[in-house]
């Protein structure tokens, strides 16, 4: 069985922006945080593959470094968004009547700042740092769960399986676990992958405006930030980090599509 | 018709005329000048910040004297002096008609004020050592003051035309933190706190009229902005631009003027010794072998600056060169370290206020303190807080930090300053340079201040700020070096 393109190229992509920021952990070429000032915006050579940066740090390994910022900021808002969205849906979407309405209303209200703006609140009221950008991105990933969740459910619940489940007496969390959320679980999924993708993005965009991961520790958007000003004598240095952005998020962002295209029954039907 | 004709033709001839007649009122006359740091107050005489003096001095406020471009006083307030034979007595003539922009009219009461004020018990003027040598003020008529001190003392002239020296008068000192009452050419027009201060001709100045209707300043201390508001226009001038890096591609521009020139600044890692483990010599000297001050000036200044090893910059008289007393010696670093009883180092924190010599020389510092075993944790701070908690309430570790006032070592003899630095050799040495008579003895003495602090290293001392001044090439009046940070509107002009 062939996968369709944008998901092999997704998967491809994704795999090696989570294989390279595993690699980091053990290995970069250089540490990243050494300078060598002697060496400082040197050129791609033999020895740093992609040049150093203003400080002659080693640019490839701070990006490989920087990888792994972004994940781990992108997988705990992610998890956190998911965790408290989903559930929150679920319940919503059950419980129906008022507490489907106090609910979906507050997740509208979240809905309503927009994103970045929610997330640069948060970090000009809790301090800057990577722990208050997760918060912050998995804040606005919340509603987004939430709704998709209970959206999902709300057209579980006249399906004759569910139906049938609550005919013989099975529990809510039984069904709920034991054929709400599986049935759920692929647009769930796709939506996780997008999102991921999104933070991955907002990531960035907060460590470029100085609200995200702190210097030292290597961060995608602040390379970018730090370098802008050598964007005409070493446009290199700017343009690397935006590759490595555009690279995890493209791959992210096409693994979700595919997998919509692959898990979507009605999509899968209408090929 | 015949009526429209001669009216089109009166038109005509109108709008030939009136641009003519109204080019001047068209022509510039406000100037946008950059800084990085936003002034806290606008009172020079009872705050740190050197920005509060970049906006007001000789804008606003006068003192007795001024500093002008070559670094030389000059009169201001006082038109003339003499000073008597032993050197004790300052006889000050004061400039005839002067008002303040309340309308009070300025006169030996107001010296007398402002210098009692400045060196009484309650005082909060941040450089209260310049007033210390002054045992009384006398007003014999309200055009003469005549200084009595305590001692004879060389550097008097030029402690009063710093900022923190300036004069204001007893009926609005008090509200000079955020309505400035001076003498000046100008007055505040409006402050937008964050964003920019606007100052505007004071209409009761007694001098000529300035150049210029209006001066805001605005305050920006990202590098990349910087660079990007002087290459767009939105910024005329930017006295201490903060990102070396882009003056290649700003020389480039002929719209724009680049002139590298030298400050008073002397940036430096400041220790808080009252903390743990920086009151052990060892340790500070330890820091002082691993941090290499040639690379902090290549990496973060783009070699601009010139590493110093005291609280001095080349070019001050009577500066010595101790750049090389702890050259930089990892090992050497590490020994020092086992030595004091830290063989694996030690965690620290290091605060950061907004300038680049700050922010990009805390992550250099850090990763040359990792070297070593000491592990630096970098906190950023705005510059409101840092002012807050670290100089004023001496909360903090380590922070990296450009002293910008001249011939500042009596900090190191004030018990009370940020660095808590104490040393009886010191204080002992300060008071006899300050007693000192014969110029070549101060010299000398000035010398062995220096050499104190390079053998204690309460600080570790980096690198001279250079002044790296970028301004649109038709403005004039800017100043190429700067004894003193600041902005003299009065002085500037639009080419024609």
């Amino acid at each position: 069985m062939s996968l369709p393109r944008n998901l092999r190229v997704g998967l491809a992509l994704t795999v090696l922006v989570v294989g390279v920021a595993v690699l980091a952990e053990f290995w970069t070429p250089y540490p990243p945080l050494a300078i060598d000032v002697l060496h400082r915006l040197a050129p791609p050579s033999a020895a740093h593959w992609l040049g150093t940066d203003n400080f002659g740090r080693d640019v490839l390994s701070q990006l490989m470094a920087g990888a792994g910022t972004s994940l781990f900021v992108a997988v705990i808002a992610v998890a956190v968004g998911a965790g408290i969205g989903i559930p929150a849906g679920v319940v919503a979407a059950v419980g129906g009547g008022l507490v489907d309405t106090a609910l979906m209303r507050l997740a509208d209200l979240t809905f309503a700042f927009p994103a970045l703006l929610t997330a640069v609140m948060i970090t000009a009221l809790r301090g800057p740092g990577a722990a208050n950008a997760m918060l912050a991105i998995g804040i606005f990933n919340i509603p987004v769960f939430a709704r998709l969740a209970r959206g999902a459910v709300l057209s579980l619940l006249r399906r004759d399986f569910v139906l049938a489940a609550r005919a013989v007496g099975v529990p809510w969390r039984g069904i709920a676990w034991r054929h709400l959320l599986p049935n759920a679980a692929p647009i769930l999924l796709v939506q996780a992958t997008i999102q991921f993708a999104l933070a991955v993005l907002a990531d960035a965009a907060l460590s470029y405006l100085g609200l995200g991961a702190q210097p030292p520790q290597p961060s995608w958007g602040r390379m970018l930030a730090e370098s802008q000003n050598y964007v005409w004598t070493d446009p290199l240095l700017p343009v690397l980090p935006g590759i490595a952005i555009v690279v995890a998020v493209l791959g992210l962002n096409l693994l979700g599509d595919g997998l919509r295209d692959r898990l979507d029954p009605k999509l899968r039907r209408g090929r | 018709m015949r009526a429209i004709i001669p009216s089109l033709a009166a038109l005509a001839v109108a709008a030939a005329i009136v641009p003519a007649v109204t080019a001047p009122a068209w022509a510039r006359d406000s100037v946008s000048i950059g800084m990085t740091l936003e002034p806290p107050i606008l009172d020079p005489t009872a705050g740190a910040a050197a920005a509060i003096g970049e906006v007001t001095y000789q804008n606003i406020f006068q003192g007795l004297t001024q500093i002008d471009a070559a670094g030389q006083v000059v009169a201001s307030l006082a038109t003339s002096w003499s000073v008597s034979a032993d050197g004790k007595t300052y006889t000050f003539h004061l400039a005839k008609g002067v008002v303040f922009s309340d309308g009070e009219k300025f006169g030996c009461d107001d010296v007398k004020f402002s210098l009692d004020r400045a060196r009484g018990k309650d005082s909060v003027n941040p450089q209260k050592a310049l007033f210390a040598p002054i045992a009384s003020v006398a007003c014999p008529d309200a055009a003469t003051a005549v200084v009595t001190l305590g001692q004879p003392t060389a550097s008097f002239l030029f402690g009063m035309a710093m900022p923190a020296a300036v004069i204001v008068a007893p009926g609005s000192a008090a509200g000079d933190k955020t309505k400035p009452v001076g003498t000046g050419p100008y007055m505040l027009g409006n402050w937008v706190k964050g964003d920019h201060v606007t100052l505007v001709r004071n209409p009761k100045y007694s001098g000529k009229a300035p150049a210029m209707a209006s001066a805001t300043f605005r305050f920006i201390a990202d590098p990349a902005a910087a660079t990007a508001a002087m290459l767009a226009g939105n910024l005329d001038a930017f006295t201490l631009f903060p990102a070396p890096e882009a003056i290649a591609q700003l020389k480039a521009d002929k719209k724009l003027r680049v002139e590298i020139g030298s400050t008073s600044g002397k940036i430096i890692v400041s220790l808080n010794e009252a903390k743990k483990p920086f009151g052990n010599l060892l340790v500070r000297r330890a820091m002082a072998y691993a941090i290499d001050r040639n690379a902090y000036n290549q990496a973060v200044l783009d070699g601009y600056g010139t590493p110093i090893g005291s609280h001095d910059v080349p070019g001050d008289a009577g500066y010595v060169d101790l750049a090389s007393t702890y050259p930089y010696n990892a090992a050497k670093a590490k020994q020092l370290l086992a030595q004091a009883g830290y063989p694996h180092g030690f965690a620290m924190t290091m605060v950061l206020p907004p300038p680049a010599y700050a922010r990009r020389g805390g992550e250099v510092i850090a990763a040359m303190l990792g070297q070593v075993g000491i592990k630096v944790k970098l906190v950023d701070m705005e510059w409101a807080q840092w002012l807050s908690q670290a100089f004023t309430h001496h909360d903090y570790e380590a922070t990296i930090v450009s002293h910008v006032e001249p011939r500042d070592l009596y900090q190191y003899a004030n018990p009370h300053y940020y660095w808590n630095y104490h040393s009886a050799t010191y204080d002992a040495l300060y008071k006899k340079y300050q007693a000192a008579t014969d110029p070549a003895a101060q010299l000398a003495l000035w010398g062995d201040l220096q050499k104190q602090l390079a053998h204690d290293e309460p600080n570790i001392f980096l690198c001279a700020m250079p002044k790296i001044g970028v301004w649109n090439a038709n403005l004039r009046g800017m100043w190429k070096n700067a004894l003193i940070t600041v902005d003299i509107v009065g002085q500037m002009s639009w080419a024609k």
